[in-house]
C-alpha cells in the first residue's frame, strides 16, 4: 500500500520558498505598537559590573524601556541553569548581553545604548579550555553549585568543569597488556560558528493579563514555551510560542535563546511587543555557537588488527555557559570510540567552562569532533599493521547483539550494519578512483574512509504527539511538532500520513510554521530524531483516525471493523470494492437517507515516546538512544604540495537508514550535510585575540565554503536494513551527513603523500605546514621539479 | 571601556546624487572632508553601519555618465571609474591584451559584489589587498583626477597608493578614470592570487608582465601598499633561461622588499612561501 513512501515527492514548502512567499520570523512586522529591542554586550571577557548608568538614555525621547539583569535575575538554561538573561553580577564573554532598551526606532535604540556608561572590574579571563580544566583560581561561575542541572549531569563545582561523564568497561589496564602496539595522539577542533542564513529574530510580547505571546526563530519552540514558564514563574497554558519557518537551524537555535530577553523588555515596555533582530557579528558574538574539542587518545592493539584497549580524553570548550554543551559532552562520552566493539575502555568526557560565547547544540553534537579523533587515529593504525582501511575497520565494529555503552545494552538485531555502509563507499571509491598518473609531480592524489554512527542524543522521555483533522471533503489537516529548517521532514511526515489514509498527498496539509497552541506537541526538532519519533505518532494518529472512520462505516456497511480497508479516498471489506463509502460520506458522519446521522467530525491522535535509560554515573551503561543510524563517507582529493591547496574529486556516502521515505530529500541532506562538514573540515575556526575578543565575526574571515568549493561528484546509497519500530523501517539521516566527512578528507590526505594532520580545520596553510614539518625534503625538491618542468 | 554596540542602522547623512561631473564636483568642493564618496558601496556601506566614518554627506557618484563610460584608442583603454567589474570584464580586448586586469576582476569577491563594485572604488579604497591593483600597476595604469580648484590631473598608479586605505587624492578630488596603455605586440601579462575559499579576498595577489622590452611584477597584500618590481634586468638583458638558480637570483631582489604581516587570515611565513610559489608559477607561464 505503499504509493508515497519511498518516493521523491516533491516537497511541500517548495512553491513558497521559490517564489518567496514563506515568511520567516523577520516578516512579522504587523503586530501594533512594536518596539525595536536592542542590547549593549560586554567589551571583557570577564569582569564584575561595577555600575550601570542608564540616565542619559531614559532622556532620550523614543526610548520607552531599559532593562539591566538586576530586572530579573533569574539564571535560565536547559540541562544547566547557567546563563543570565543580561549579565548580573559578572560579565563572563565578550558579547554577552549586559543592558537592553526598546525604543520606537532601531536608531533611537541605537543610540540610547551609546549614551548608557558601565563600569567594570576587570578579571583574568580563562580562554584556553586545558588550562580551564585544571584552574581552581579563575572561575567561570564561582556559584556552580546554586546552579539547578537536569540529574543526567555532573558538574565539579569549585572548577569549570560544567558536567563529567565517564564511560567504563573491562579493565583498560588489561587491555593494553594485551596490545601488541600502542597508539598515542592528540586531535583538536576549534569552536566554530553555525552560520545559518537566517540571523536570530524574536519578538516578545507581555501582555496586559499576563500572557505572554513569543516569535522567534526558534527551533523548538515547544522547549521555548517550557523554560519561559519557569523563568516567569507562569503556567505553561499562558504562553504562545509561534516560530514560523526557519532560515537554518542546525542546532544553533535549538535551545533558549533571546526569547526571555525580548518577554522582559516588553513587560517593562508597557506591555508593548518588543522586536530583536542580530546583526551577523552581535549573532556571532552574543548568540550560541559550537562547542571547541581537545582529545587526547589512546589505542592499544593487536598485530592482527584486533583493539582491546581504548582510553580517551575529550574536553568540550563549551565557552561561557554550557546549558546544552553539557549534553554534547555527554552524547559524545556514550559514543567515544565510535561504532566498535572494544573490550577495554575507559573514556571521560568533560565539558569545560571558558570566557568565550557559549556553545550550544550543533549539527553532530559532538559525533563529528569524535570521529574525527578515533576515525583519525585508526586509519593511522591500519597503515602501520599493513592492513586495508576497511579490513582493519570490520574487524572491530559494531554488530547485531554488540554490548555498546560498556556490556550492559545490546545493539538490537535489527540496528542496521555498519560493515555494509564501508564496503558500499570502499568499493565505489575504488572503482572511481582516477587511474592516470596526477598531471603535475607536486599534485597528489588520496582516497580516505571514515565510519561512523550516531543516535538522537535526547531525554529517555523525549515524545511527540501528531493529530489528524479531516474535512469535509475527505482531505486532512496533519499537525505535528517538528519545525521546518530546511530539512524537508514535514514532507515525508505527509507521505506517511497520505499512505496510511489512502489519501492522494495533495489532500495532506502540513504547515511548516509552528504554533503551541494549535500544533500538537514534540520535545525538540533536534538530533535527526523527527522522522523517527514524529513519524511514529504521525502513523499513530492515522491510523487512530482510521479506527473511528471504520467504526461508523462499519455500521453503514454492515461489516466488520477489522475487515474494512481505505484505498483511493473509498471506504471497503478487503476484496470488495465495489461495496464501498468515500471518505467524505464518513468523515463528518454519516448521514442516512432518512436524516438519521451517526459519528462525526474525525480527528486522530497518536503519540510516540522514547524507549531509553538513564545511564549509569560511574559506567555510562545504559540504553542511551532510541535508534543508532550507521554511515560510511569516502573522500577523494587532490592536494597541491607546494601550496598545501585541495581539491575534493567526491564525496561517496552510504548510511543505513532503513528506508528511504523521501529519497531526493535524503540526497538533499547528503548534499548539504556534505558540504557543510566539507566547509567546517577545511576553513571554519572562530578565532580569538588573547584578551577573548573575537576577530573573525563577519563573513569576511569566517570562511565558510562558496559556491565554487563543492565538489564535482556526490553519490549517496541509502542501504534499508528496516528498524522494526521505526516508520516503514526508517532510522534518521540529518546529521549523520557530515560526520563522516572531516576524517575522511583527513586519512584521505595521509593517503595522497603520507602527512598526518590532528587538528582542524585543515587550511592549505595547515597542509602545507604540516608537509613542511613532516616532510621537508619534499619541497625543496619539488620546487626544482616545478621549475624544470617544460611546458 | 568602549561598550560594544553592533549597529544595525546607518548613521545619518545627506545622500546626494550629482548627475555630472562639474556637479559632483561642486559637491565635493563645497563639503570636503565631510564628504564620502560612493563609487558601488561595497565597502562604504559597511564602514557607515560600524560607524567607522560618519560624513555629513554622502555623493553617489553612479549617475554620472562622463564616469561610466570606456574608450579604446590606438593608444590606450580608458575606463570611467564608476564602471561596475561586471562591464569591465566585457570589455572587448580585454582578454588579449590585458589579460591580468581580467584575470584579477573575474576573481575579485563574488558575482553579486561584481555588480555593484567598480574598478575606481576598488582603486580610490586602497586596500593592500585591492585586488586590480597589482594588475593595473604591472599594466601602467595612469590615474586620472579631477577637482574644482586644480582641474585634471594624471598619476601613475604606483604613486597613488600610500599606506592602508591611503592615497594622494586630496579631499576635493575625484578619480574620473584609469588609463591604461595598449600594450606592444607580444606582451603577456597573468595575475594570480591566493585563497582561503573560491571566493576571498587575496592572502597574495601577484600580477606579472613581459615583453621583449620589459618584465615586471607587482604584489598585493604583501606591504601596506601594492608593489611594483622590476626584473628586467635579469630577465631581458641576460637571454637564459628560467631554471632553479635564475629564479633564486630574481627571487633574491624580491624577498627583502615584501613586508608581508601576521594575522588571522595566514601568517607571515606562509604568504611569502606563496608569494614565492606564485611568482614562480607566473613567471614560467608568462615566459614561456
Amino acid at each position: 500500500m505503499n504509493e508515497y513512501v519511498g518516493q521523491s515527492v516533491p516537497r511541500k514548502d517548495a512553491n513558497d520558498k521559490v517564489s518567496g512567499q514563506a515568511m520567516y520570523a523577520v516578516d512579522i512586522d504587523y503586530i501594533p505598537n512594536m518596539l525595536t529591542g536592542k542590547f549593549l554586550a560586554s567589551p571583557i571577557a570577564h569582569g564584575k559590573i561595577l555600575s550601570i548608568d542608564t540616565a542619559e538614555a531614559e532622556k532620550l525621547p523614543g526610548v520607552v524601556a531599559i532593562v539591566t539583569g538586576k530586572d530579573w535575575p533569574v539564571k535560565i538554561g536547559l540541562y544547566a541553569g547557567d546563563r543570565d538573561i543580561l549579565a548580573v553580577e559578572k560579565v563572563v564573554w565578550i558579547g554577552q548581553p549586559v543592558v537592553a532598551v526598546a525604543a520606537e526606532s532601531e536608531a533611537i535604540a541605537e543610540e540610547a545604548l551609546s549614551l548608557i556608561k558601565i563600569e567594570y572590574e576587570p578579571l583574568e579571563p580563562i580562554l584556553d579550555p586545558v588550562k580551564a580544566m585544571d584552574s581552581k583560581q579563575i572561575l567561570v561561575h564561582e556559584k556552580m553549585a546554586d546552579y539547578n542541572h537536569s540529574p543526567a549531569f555532573h558538574p565539579i563545582p569549585g572548577t569549570n568543569v560544567a558536567n563529567h561523564f565517564k564511560l567504563r568497561k573491562g579493565n583498560i589496564e588489561d587491555g593494553f597488556k594485551q596490545a601488541d602496539e600502542i597508539f598515542e595522539h592528540s586531535y583538536s577542533m576549534p569552536q566554530i560558528s553555525h552560520a545559518y542564513l537566517e540571523t536570530i529574530v524574536s519578538i516578545g510580547h507581555y501582555r496586559r493579563d499576563g500572557t505572554i505571546e513569543v516569535w522567534s526563530s526558534a527551533q523548538s519552540p515547544f522547549t521555548v514555551r517550557y523554560l519561559l514558564g519557569i523563568t516567569f514563574a507562569t503556567p505553561t497554558s499562558n504562553i504562545t510560542v509561534y516560530s514560523p519557518l526557519l532560515g537554518g537551524g542546525f542546532g544553533g537555535k535549538a535551545g533558549l535563546n533571546f526569547e526571555p530577553l525580548v518577554v522582559l523588555l516588553s513587560r517593562k515596555a508597557n506591555n508593548r511587543p518588543v522586536k530583536l533582530h542580530l546583526t551577523r557579528e552581535e549573532n556571532f558574538r552574543s548568540a550560541p555557537i559550537r562547542v571547541g574539542m581537545v582529545a587526547k587518545l589512546k589505542t592499544g592493539v593487536t598485530k592482527q588488527g584486533k583493539v582491546t584497549a581504548q582510553q580517551i580524553e575529550y574536553i568540550w570548550d563549551s565557552g561561557a555557559c554550557a546549558d546544552y554543551a553539557v549534553n554534547v559532552g555527554r552524547a559524545a562520552g556514550y559514543v567515544s570510540i565510535g561504532p566498535y566493539d572494544i573490550e577495554h575502555i575507559k573514556s571521560d568526557s568533560y565539558t569545560v567552562y571558558t570566557n568565550k560565547p557559549y556553545a550550544t547544540a550543533f549539527r553532530g553534537f559532538g559525533h563529528l569532533e569524535l570521529h574525527w579523533v578515533i576515525e583519525r587515529q585508526n586509519e593511522i593504525i591500519a597503515k602501520k599493521l599493513g592492513l586495508d582501511s576497511v579490513t582493519f575497520r570490520k574487524i572491530n565494529t559494531l554488530k547485531p547483539g554488540s554490548g555498546i555503552t560498556g556490556n550492559q545494552h545490546r545493539l538490537r538485531e535489527d540496528a542496521g550494519s555498519i560493515d555494509e555502509c564501508l564496503d558500499k563507499v570502499w568499493s565505489e571509491l575504488t572503482k572511481k578512483k582516477k587511474k592516470t598518473p596526477p598531471p603535475k609531480p607536486w599534485i597528489f592524489r588520496g582516497v580516505g574512509i571514515a565510519g561512523f554512527m550516531k543516535g538522537p542524543a535526547q531525554p529517555p522521555n523525549s515524545a511527540s504527539s501528531s493529530y489528524v483533522k479531516f474535512n469535509e471533503d475527505g482531505s486532512v489537516i496533519l499537525s505535528v511538532g517538528t519545525s521546518e529548517m530546511g530539512q524537508g521532514t514535514l514532507t515525508s511526515l505527509a507521505q506517511i500520513a497520505a499512505d496510511e489514509l489512502g489519501l492522494p498527498i495533495e489532500k495532506v496539509k502540513i504547515r511548516g510554521d509552528r504554533d503551541t497552541d494549535r500544533d500538537a506537541y514534540t520535545w525538540q526538532t533536534v538530533g535527526s530524531r523527527s522522522l523517527f519519533m514524529d513519524g511514529n505518532a504521525v502513523q499513530n494518529a492515522c491510523i487512530n483516525a482510521k479506527e473511528q472512520i471504520f467504526e461508523t462505516a462499519s455500521q453503514v456497511l454492515r461489516v466488520i471493523k477489522d475487515d474494512l480497508v481505505i484505498k483511493n479516498e473509498l471506504i471497503f471489506p478487503k476484496g470488495e470494492p465495489w461495496n464501498h463509502l468515500s471518505l467524505s460520506e464518513v468523515v463528518m458522519g454519516y448521514m442516512y437517507p432518512t436524516g438519521e446521522s451517526i459519528g462525526g467530525p474525525v480527528i486522530g491522535h497518536g503519540k510516540y515516546i522514547a524507549k531509553m535509560t538513564i545511564l549509569d554515573s560511574d559506567t555510562g551503561a545504559g540504553n542511551p538512544a532510541i535508534f543508532e543510524t550507521f554511515g560510511a563517507q569516502g573522500v577523494e582529493l587532490e592536494l597541491n604540495a607546494l601550496t598545501g591547496e585541495i581539491t575534493i574529486n567526491q564525496i561517496v556516502s552510504a548510511f543505513d537508514i532503513g528506508k528511504a521515505i523521501n529519497p531526493q530529500l535524503c540526497e538533499g541532506q547528503v548534499l548539504g550535510g556534505s558540504v557543510m562538514a566539507l566547509s567546517i573540515a577545511t576553513s571554519e575556526q572562530l578565532q580569538y585575540s588573547k584578551t577573548g575578543e573575537l576577530l573573525n565575526p563577519s563573513f569576511v574571515d569566517y570562511i565558510i565554503a562558496r559556491p565554487g568549493d563543492i565538489p564535482k561528484e556526490f553519490s549517496s546509497y541509502f542501504i534499508e536494513n528496516p528498524q522494526e519500530d521505526g516508520p516503514h523501517g526508517a532510522r534518521g539521516i540529518g546529521e549523520l551527513t557530515m560526520i563522516g566527512v572531516p576524517a575522511a578528507l583527513g586519512n584521505a590526505i595521509a593517503d595522497a603523500i603520507n602527512v598526518q594532520i590532528f587538528d582542524l580545520p585543515i587550511t592549505s596553510e595547515r597542509v602545507w605546514s604540516e608537509i613542511q614539518k613532516q616532510r621537508p625534503e619534499l619541497i625543496t625538491s619539488l620546487k626544482k621539479q616545478l621549475m624544470e618542468e617544460k611546458p | 571601556m568602549k561598550n560594544i554596540i553592533s549597529y544595525s542602522s546607518l548613521p545619518k547623512f545627506n545622500l546626494i546624487t550629482p548627475s555630472s561631473l562639474k556637479e559632483a564636483l561642486e559637491l565635493l568642493d563645497q563639503y570636503k572632508n565631510e564628504a564620502q564618496l560612493l563609487a558601488g558601496g561595497t565597502d562604504l556601506l559597511i564602514e557607515l553601519r560600524h560607524r567607522l566614518i560618519q560624513p555629513k554627506v554622502v555623493i553617489n557618484l553612479k549617475m554620472i555618465p562622463e564616469l561610466q563610460t570606456i574608450r579604446i584608442t590606438e593608444q590606450e583603454l580608458k575606463i570611467g571609474a564608476v564602471t561596475p567589474i561586471i562591464e569591465v570584464l566585457t570589455i572587448p580586448i580585454i582578454k588579449e591584451e590585458y589579460l591580468a586586469l581580467y584575470q584579477s576582476l573575474a576573481d575579485l569577491a563574488d558575482e553579486i559584489l561584481r555588480y555593484r563594485a567598480t574598478i575606481g572604488g576598488n582603486i580610490g579604497t586602497s586596500s593592500p589587498a585591492a585586488d586590480s591593483a597589482a594588475s593595473l600597476y604591472v599594466l601602467d595604469a595612469q590615474i586620472n583626477i579631477s577637482s574644482l580648484a586644480k582641474g585634471q590631473r594624471t598619476v601613475p598608479i604606483n604613486q597613488f597608493f600610500t599606506g592602508v586605505k591611503r592615497n594622494l587624492l586630496s579631499s576635493d578630488e575625484i578619480i574620473t578614470s584609469i588609463s591604461i596603455p595598449r600594450p606592444k605586440k607580444g606582451s603577456r601579462s597573468s595575475f594570480k592570487k591566493m585563497k582561503r575559499s573560491s571566493e576571498d579576498l587575496a592572502l597574495v595577489g601577484v600580477a606579472c608582465f613581459h615583453n621583449e622590452k620589459k618584465t615586471c611584477l607587482s604584489y598585493t597584500a604583501m606591504a601596506p601598499t601594492p608593489l611594483l618590481i622590476d626584473i628586467t634586468d635579469n630577465i631581458v638583458r641576460e637571454k637564459k633561461e628560467l631554471d632553479e638558480a635564475k629564479f633564486r637570483d630574481i627571487w633574491d631582489i624580491i624577498t627583502p622588499i615584501l613586508r608581508p604581516i601576521d594575522d588571522i587570515r595566514a601568517s607571515k611565513k606562509y604568504r611569502m612561501h606563496m608569494a614565492e610559489m606564485i611568482t614562480r608559477t607566473i613567471l614560467k607561464e608568462v615566459l614561456e
